[in-house]
């Protein structure tokens, strides 16, 4: 009788010890894989970067309500680089810390280049769908965007100003993230051969735009490159507008934002912006996309939530190629071999982790964006 | 075995686990109440804290709201720059913001409230959705001229234009810090915009990063009848209070309490309640446990002690009375009553029981069969002493090894035993196995045949209780029966080989007649004397074997005579050695009994014995012989009944006999010789038994063969019964003799044979012609002096009628009786049907002349 109960009790804790060694593995097995998204969240700038997170987040969620990596749900840590050096190296290094084989950022070219070498340092992979610095093409490295580089919006820029037969450019710069401004403005340069000024602002520390709008118009340029964000463009348009200036607007990607027209209002009608986006996508991907971010997230799709959702959906997809998800070298073979098509078009990388996607000629008008021609 | 559980601890141990059921039910009752009765309190409290947050945020935000309001309705209508001038000097009368801006009808800027914000006039707002649509207050947004949230409340200003008044959101989040949280530990209060990001939060970094706090709820179920939800967040859960603000639109007010902390809030608030109770309960059942134990356990301890202190194997009554003593209560002193009478009862009954297994016992052990009974474990459960006699194992070496019942079965008949044994296994009744007998090999060595019985023991109940078995000791009827049956098989081959060597020895009896006869013919011829010899011989040789046959087949009647063994065996060794490289050694007792026996048939037994043993021992050796008195009693040889014998042993060191041919080297027609006739032993064999005696055999391969004759002794000294003979005379010229035998060439060869030996002859074919010749000759004068007769003669009188008639002619009448069918009765015992002689067929002219002379010397 005892004998029995004793061997019953030993069968118990047997099978209890393997219950629960299983759930332990099987915990393991399941255990998330990490995805860093480091943007600016904090601070006046870091409004947009509500979109990026949004849209990142929603990619997420799809994923994992799909069955996630291979089984492994994939967990997203987002992290606040407050637009400042110091911010971006400690955001980064925690997202590292973390183990993240992946960090999604940053918010622009600017933040992107001060976190490059610690990330290419501790071998983790840079993604990117918001910077545009030809300092970073044509390396072999761990550096990949979904954005195209300068280089390429500057032939576009070039081919443009020439087609239409300008004359003169003036660029307005916002020096809060002058390696893309500068980069473009040397790309443009290359690619035009009339004249061309520059005003240079900081959003960062303040703007007399009053004082700005004067300087422009005493070079008296045939048109206006906006390298500012929306604010900024905005305001530039309606007072340059106001002062009596006639000539075009052509402004980047940067300003192509639905708040460009609450602060533009009527004067940023007409407003160019060449772009590898295209104002909508009528296509069931975006859609569904737009739907869930109204419905999820109370807001409307945005170019930043966009890029955010698509970066993440190829992330997963390579991640989901390789048998350890967080093997940083497979992760760049996949993105290398693969092609990608979410929401945005079709994505192939180059062998660098640069990518040429059509890039557009869209036009503000009444309030919206509309698409004029695709420029290549 | 183990031990069963005490009924008294039982029942303590259910009275303890209901009690702490009970407690445990208790506290789940309790601390569900406990629960519900939290929750309302903390939904009451959220709420409270709700209103405050409502109250602090619409204070703050409308806190100049009707100052403005008022002050822009009597603000001057008209002219543009008056109400410009108006408002600079009215409004930093009433607030200290700054941040507003005066808009034109068509929504530019035409004042603003700071000279920092100079950039912005005749800024076009019309792009801002909450201007446009004149929405009175906006949701949260940027500020136009900062870089803080901010809420924006639009004011109509007389003639046309409108106010735009920014209200910041930054001091509204150290106002909403003074909102107290929830009362349990981890409790908290937070804002989320419309779009889920943290508006206001203790922790600051959440807001200032703009974290997208609702996106982290995992689930949220509810509300519940509390109106509070059940919030996961972050692998945490939470009760939950969430109510949207009227103020700023699309905000919503979260109050949250960690489950977990509640239940941790319960069980502090409960446990000294608990333990109270608990302290109270173990309190009573230690007291109830104390009188339980004085008025019931212990009692039945002390009877359960002199209960087990009683010897039940020597119960008697005097070691019950006590009993009665044990307990001062009514039921204590009834159970002892009973017991003192079940004791009773088993004593007697033990009592019965003892005697009747006294007197089994005793049958078993007397018994002469081995009684066992193996249990279901397959130990003894019991072994009767028989098994010492029959296996020379003791009961305690069966006792200490079990399996000695297998080990000592033959390995012969093992396989045998353990079928039998698998065959029992599946019987499924107590009905007796079937019986087998098979060989055991006893601790000394020897093998006994045994008779074995079984059967498997079952209960009432139908338990099986093990394997009752019993071997009886049956190696001597075993042998017995292998005996008779050789002896069986003798039989049926001697008749068969009899009357073949019947008719032989007539044909041989002609032959070597004839040839004696031509050889006394053709004695000037050598050559031909030389070729009738050798033929001779080879009739000799022919009838030797003939005479093999005949003793073999029974028919070879031993002619006894008083003889000395001890001649015969020194002839016959020294004769059968001769060439040989083998020696003989002999013993011979002084006074070595006489025996009767057939000089001839010892002397073929010898010779046997005597040649096996030299071609045993190719390369020379010593064969040793000796012959000694036995008196033998009753049951110490098995086949050989009490009285004295002459035992002769022939021993050699040679080859022996390996023990799978030891049992069949009497057997007629085995051999293991290339030439042999496979006879030699089985005659031996057979002439010894027709002795009365017997031949034992032992051998060891390698070591040699010992084969040991036993004879009947006459028990008296052969020296005077060789006087006897001694006496003999011999005197028998001129006698007449009369030849009957139904062959005429034996009759002619016999007459022959006579008229050759200096007898007168006379012949006749049967018994009937013969009693009238010599019927005849006595009325003549001229009478036969003796007759010799056939037994059988077919279709007429045989000499066994014959000598009857003759015998009552003339008493005194010889009459030899000769016959080549050696096997009858008359030829073995002729003096009992009348006759003075016998003369087996074939025979020689010396025999013929010897045997006659004999008979007519003994008329002398």
């Amino acid at each position: 009788m005892h004998k029995k109960l004793l061997r019953s009790t030993i069968w118990l804790f047997f099978i209890g010890a393997f219950l629960i060694l299983s759930s332990f593995i099987g915990c393991g097995h399941r255990s998330p894989i990490p995805l860093g998204l480091s943007i600016n969240l904090s601070g006046y700038s870091g409004t947009p970067a509500e979109d990026i997170e949004a849209g990142a987040r929603l990619g997420v969620n799809e994923i994992n309500e799909a069955g996630g990596i291979n089984g492994r749900p994939l967990e997203l840590l987002v992290e606040d680089d407050k637009n400042t050096k110091e911010g971006i190296l400690e955001a980064d290094e925690r997202l590292i810390s973390k183990g993240c084989p992946v960090i999604i950022g940053h918010t622009y070219s600017q933040n992107t280049l001060i976190a490059y070498p610690l990330v290419m340092e501790k071998k983790r992979i840079l993604f990117t769908a918001y910077t545009a610095t030809t300092k970073l093409s044509k390396k072999d490295d761990l550096f990949f965007r979904t954005s195209v580089d300068n280089v390429l919006y500057g032939k576009a820029f070039g081919k443009l100003f020439e087609e239409d037969g300008l004359k003169s450019l003036l660029f307005i710069m916002d020096m809060s993230n002058s390696s893309f401004c500068k980069d473009l403005e040397k790309e443009i340069k290359r690619n035009f051969k009339g004249k061309y000024f520059e005003v240079q602002i900081n959003t960062k520390e303040g703007v007399d735009y009053t004082q700005k709008v004067e300087e422009v118009l005493a070079y008296g340029p045939q048109a206006v490159v906006f390298l500012t964000e929306v604010k900024a463009t905005g305001i530039f348009a309606q007072k340059l507008r106001q002062k009596g200036y006639n000539g075009r607007f052509f402004a980047t990607l940067w300003s192509q934002g639905p708040r460009l027209f609450e602060y533009g209002s009527r004067a940023v009608d007409g407003l160019e912006i060449v772009t590898f986006l295209k104002p909508f996508y009528k296509d069931k991907l975006f859609e569904a996309f737009s739907r869930s971010l109204r419905a999820k997230f109370g807001r409307e799709p945005t170019p930043k939530s966009a890029r955010a959702f698509e970066a993440v959906k190829i992330i997963s997809q390579v991640m989901k190629s390789c048998s350890d998800p967080t093997d940083v070298y497979c992760l760049k073979k996949e993105l290398l071999r693969q092609r990608f098509n979410f929401l945005l078009g079709e994505v192939k990388f180059n062998r660098f982790g640069d990518v040429i996607r059509p890039i557009y000629l869209i036009k503000a008008q009444n309030r919206k964006f509309v698409l004029v021609r695709r420029i290549f | 075995m183990s031990q069963p559980p005490s009924i008294i601890k039982k029942i303590k141990l259910i009275i303890w686990l209901l009690g702490i059921a009970s407690l445990a039910i208790l506290f789940l009752v309790t601390s569900y109440f406990a629960i519900h009765i939290l929750k309302r309190q903390t939904s009451l409290e959220m709420e409270r804290l709700f209103n405050s947050c409502t109250n602090l945020i619409e204070n703050y935000l409308y806190r100049d709201d009707l100052l403005i309001k008022y002050l822009l309705k009597v603000a001057p209508a008209g002219e543009l720059e008056v109400l410009k001038e108006y408002l600079k000097k009215q409004l930093p009368k009433i607030t200290s913001n700054k941040k507003y801006a005066l808009l034109s009808k068509e929504n530019r800027i035409i004042l603003v409230g700071d000279k920092r914000f100079r950039d912005y006039l005749d800024l076009d707002l019309s792009g801002f959705e909450y201007i446009k649509r004149h929405k009175r207050i906006s949701r949260v947004h940027q500020s136009i001229f900062v870089k803080s949230p901010v809420v924006t409340f639009l004011y109509e200003v007389p003639g046309g234009y409108s106010l735009i008044f920014e209200r910041d959101l930054e001091p509204l989040r150290h106002l909403l810090s003074k909102v107290t949280s929830p009362s349990i530990k981890g409790s908290m209060v937070f804002i989320l915009s419309n779009h889920g990001t943290v508006v206001y939060h203790p922790q600051k970094e959440l807001v200032e990063r703009r974290e997208n706090l609702r996106s982290t709820f995992e689930s949220i179920n509810g509300p519940d009848q509390y109106g509070l939800y059940m919030l996961k967040m972050a692998g945490d859960r939470y009760w939950c209070f969430r109510r949207l603000l009227d103020v700023p639109k699309g905000w919503e007010f979260y109050a949250i309490t960690p489950w977990k902390n509640a239940l941790i809030y319960i069980w502090k608030n409960l446990w000294p309640v608990l333990g109270v109770i608990f302290a109270i309960f173990v309190f009573t059942l230690f007291i109830a446990d104390k009188i339980f134990d004085k008025l019931i356990t212990r009692p039945i301890d002390r009877l359960s002690e002199v209960l087990s202190s009683l010897d039940l194997n020597g119960i008697h009554k005097s070691s019950l009375l006590n009993i009665k003593e044990l307990s001062d209560s009514l039921e204590m002193r009834n159970i002892s009553t009973s017991i003192d009478r079940m004791l009773n009862a088993i004593y007697k009954s033990q009592e019965d029981l003892l005697k009747k297994e006294e007197i089994l016992r005793t049958v078993i052990e007397y018994a002469t069969d081995w009684a066992y009974w193996i249990d279901e474990n397959g130990q003894f459960k019991y072994n009767s002493h028989r098994c010492y006699e029959i296996t020379g194992y003791t009961q305690e070496e069966f006792k200490k090894k079990p399996a000695l019942l297998l080990d000592i079965v033959h390995p012969d008949d093992k396989e045998l035993f353990k079928k039998h044994l698998d065959n029992m296994k599946i019987q499924r009744t107590h009905e007796p196995h079937e019986n087998m007998e098979f060989r055991i090999v006893r601790k000394d060595g020897e093998v006994r045949w045994v008779s074995h019985s079984c059967s498997k023991v079952y209960d009432g109940d139908g338990n099986f209780l093990g394997v009752r078995g019993s071997n009886l000791d049956v190696t001597d009827q075993k042998l017995a029966t292998l005996e008779l049956s050789k002896v069986e098989k003798l039989k049926s081959l001697g008749v068969l080989a009899g009357g073949i060597a019947h008719d032989f020895n007539n044909l041989l009896t002609a032959i070597l007649g004839n040839i004696s006869l031509s050889k006394l013919k053709a004695q000037d011829d050598l050559d031909l004397f030389k070729r009738l010899d050798a033929a001779e011989k080879a009739a000799y040789r022919a009838q030797a074997l003939t005479q093999q046959l005949l003793t073999f087949a029974k028919g070879g009647a031993p002619i006894k005579k008083v003889i000395s063994l001890k001649k015969i065996i020194l002839e016959t060794a020294e004769f059968s050695l001769k060439g040989s490289n083998v020696a003989c050694k002999f013993d011979f007792a002084k006074d070595l009994w006489s025996v009767k026996v057939d000089p001839g048939q010892i002397s073929q037994v010898i010779q046997n014995m005597v040649i096996n043993a030299d071609q045993a021992m190719p390369d020379g050796g010593i064969i040793t012989i000796k012959a000694y008195n036995l008196p033998l009693e009753q049951g110490v040889h098995q086949f050989l009944p009490e009285g004295n014998y002459v035992v002769i042993t022939i021993e050699d060191k040679g080859s022996g006999i390996s023990p799978e041919d030891l049992p069949r080297i009497f057997d007629p027609f085995f051999t293991t010789k290339k030439m042999g006739s496979g006879l030699g032993l089985a005659v031996c064999f057979s002439i010894v038994r027709k002795h009365g005696g017997f031949i034992d055999v032992e051998s060891k391969k390698n070591y040699g063969t010992k084969f040991t004759i036993y004879l009947p002794a006459l028990g008296e000294d052969i020296e005077k019964t060789e006087t006897k003979e001694a006496k003999i005379s011999s005197s028998t010229k001129g006698k007449r003799v009369l030849v009957m035998d139904d062959e005429e060439n034996i009759r002619e060869l016999l007459r022959e044979s006579l008229i050759y030996l200096g007898y007168e002859a006379d012949v006749a074919k049967d018994g009937k012609e013969a009693l009238k010749k010599y019927k005849d000759a006595r009325e003549k004068g001229k009478p036969f002096d003796a007759v010799i007769m056939d037994i059988t003669v077919p279709g007429g009188m045989g000499g066994k009628e014959a000598v009857k008639f003759i015998l009552k002619e003339d008493p005194n009448a010889k009459v030899i009786v000769s016959t080549g069918y050696s096997k009858d009765e008359v030829i073995k015992n002729f003096q009992e049907f009348g006759f003075c002689a016998a003369l087996p067929k074939p025979y020689k002219l010396e025999e013929l002349s010897s045997i006659l002379i004999s008979v007519f010397s003994n008329q002398n």
